[in-house]
């Protein structure tokens, strides 16, 4: 599955780019799915994170309730202090819009913190996709592997 | 939602129009050529898309991050 980098514009030149004022991020939408309700969110694929995290304030929304979710503190680049994050499950899902779609379930943090972008780290998302990032074109290409639990739609 | 035409169109929108959003959360539109809604509150954002006659499961709603800070991760907190 195809997944385009997202540009983002800059008014000034980037000096790590060459002076180009555009920067591309592999984010994506997800929908998520609680018992209640669903919601479409944007998400960067982040090989860096441990851990599928969205922002807290989505769970009501979806009809989740994180009061006796289990819950860590996980570290964020740029927080001073690691941030309570809830977990709990969620159904996912992601589609080209053309040919594929992938529904699965997950289990998903919930960070009581403002994000600039959500993030689909390892757990419950990256772990079922192999992923090549291909930096000159600006997309990365999701393939669903052998653990993937879910289905293509 | 067409989502191969969303991202087609939301890759286009003009950043000068994106950037009066910057520190808020915006729900598109579902065609991704327009924002229907902004507020730093998803709750109040959902019920703004409502009065716009949307369903809020229908739309795509995004953080616009201050687009002159560079994000760099890491492998959390260093102690």
């Amino acid at each position: 599955m195809i997944v385009p980098y997202l540009p983002v514009h800059r008014s000034q030149p980037i000096v790590s780019l060459g002076g180009s004022h555009t920067r591309y991020r592999p984010v994506m939408s997800v929908r998520l799915t609680g018992s209640a309700d669903t919601r479409l969110r944007d998400a960067l694929l982040d090989t860096g994170s441990d851990d599928t995290v969205f922002v807290d304030t989505l769970a009501p929304l979806l009809g989740v309730d994180l009061t006796q979710a289990p819950e860590i503190n996980v570290g964020l680049a740029a927080r001073p202090q690691p941030v309570r994050c809830r977990f709990a499950q969620v159904k996912l899902r992601i589609t080209d819009g053309l040919n594929e779609t992938y529904e699965w379930t997950a289990y998903i943090g919930f960070v009581a913190t403002q994000l600039n972008y959500n993030l689909l780290g390892h757990a419950g998302f990256l772990q079922y996709f192999d992923v090549e990032f291909q930096g000159a074109n600006r997309q990365a290409i999701l393939k669903p592997n052998v653990s993937f639990p879910g289905s293509k739609i | 939602m067409d989502m191969h035409i969303f991202q087609q169109n939301r890759a286009n929108f003009p950043p000068d129009k994106l950037a009066q959003f910057v520190g808020q959360y915006v729900a598109w539109n579902p065609e991704g050529t327009g924002i229907l809604a902004s507020d730093v509150d998803q709750v109040a954002l959902e019920n703004a898309v409502r009065s716009a006659g949307y369903d809020p499961s229908d739309i795509l709603v995004s953080f616009v991050p201050n687009p002159n800070e560079s994000n760099v991760g890491g492998g959390g907190l260093a102690t």
